[in-house]
């Protein structure tokens, strides 16, 4: 766990972020993104969402583009969490969200894990306080459950989001705002060279993941 | 082994690009190996873009989840896992 470097570093991304458009899941009928590198499993998500909530209504996902102050916040991430990764790293996905107060515990808000390809990590980057109104975060279970709670606005959990159940505690008054970063193990940095994909996952498969697209189909690596 | 026989042209800028610690025998083996892993991955047919509104997780597990893995078990032979 760490912490952004400056309140005022959080409201420029406060200031980003209200700036742009937003969708619910729904909105995302096949893959808007047009990007066929993330996977993104819409219909059976679609469904549950459907089947627990009866709408989408409880999360508002922003459309992130490339930007600079999202670079900045990847080389800040990057720099404080190398020696936790222990190798380079990946920036994959980059994803937004607002999460509503008193949500039925569905999805994210029940214990999980991402069920991601082997090698990926997660930071989510939390832009409102971690604590009772707000919201929090609880990874793990039993003697090894962390209830991370009664945190300022920038905090950040590095986790592996794969290996290690978890599950979102929804506010009981305010909306909680949340940055989520993925991240992939690889053997040189790597860093996001795409939209944030709202419903994106993780690359599709290890091609798409390290390779440089070329016509021929040579394999030439990302560096 | 040097590395300018055992490389194709596209490779040396990622060879170049590997932790500048580890020897030129190792560099040559991750690039190798992983050349070897794409090639293979790349046998595996491929889930269409058009498709992935229904596809389902087992599918993407059975055929390229194998694939990560190797990548990660090769990157874990050179740097210890996260902690």
């Amino acid at each position: 766990m760490f912490n952004l470097p400056s309140k005022s570093f959080i409201n420029k991304l406060f200031d980003y972020l209200g700036k742009l458009e937003t969708a619910k899941y729904s909105d995302f009928n096949i893959n808007d993104h047009k990007c066929d590198r993330l996977w993104v499993q819409k219909k059976a998500r679609q469904e549950k969402i459907n089947a627990s909530w009866g709408s989408d209504e409880a999360m508002t996902y922003f459309i992130l583009r490339q930007h600079p102050i999202l670079k900045k916040l990847h080389n800040y991430i990057r720099a404080t969490i190398k020696d936790n990764v222990n190798a380079p790293f990946s920036i994959v996905n980059t994803r937004a969200w607002v999460s509503k107060p008193n949500i039925r515990a569905y999805g994210p808000f029940k214990y999980h894990t991402d069920g991601f390809p082997p090698g990926h990590l997660k930071v989510m980057v939390y832009l409102t306080p971690l604590d009772i109104n707000y919201g929090y975060l609880i990874i793990g279970i039993d003697a090894n459950r962390h209830t991370i709670i009664d945190q300022p606005a920038g905090t950040c959990v590095l986790f592996r989001n794969s290996e290690t159940l978890h599950k979102a505690v929804p506010g009981i008054k305010q909306d909680r705002i949340a940055i989520e970063i993925t991240i992939q193990r690889t053997f040189v940095d790597l860093e996001q060279d795409h939209d944030g994909h709202p419903i994106g996952t993780h690359y599709s498969n290890l091609d798409t993941a390290l390779i440089s697209h070329s016509d021929d189909g040579k394999i030439i690596f990302r560096t | 082994m040097k590395k300018d026989s055992t490389l194709k042209v596209g490779d040396l800028n990622f060879y170049n690009a590997l932790d500048a610690r580890f020897s030129s025998e190792s560099k040559v083996q991750i690039v190798q190996e992983l050349e070897n892993l794409i090639e293979k991955e790349r046998a595996v047919p491929k889930i269409e873009y058009e498709t992935y509104y229904d596809a389902n997780s087992e599918e993407l597990v059975d055929k390229f989840f194998p694939f990560f893995e190797k990548h990660t078990e090769l990157i874990n032979q050179f740097y210890p896992p996260p902690h």
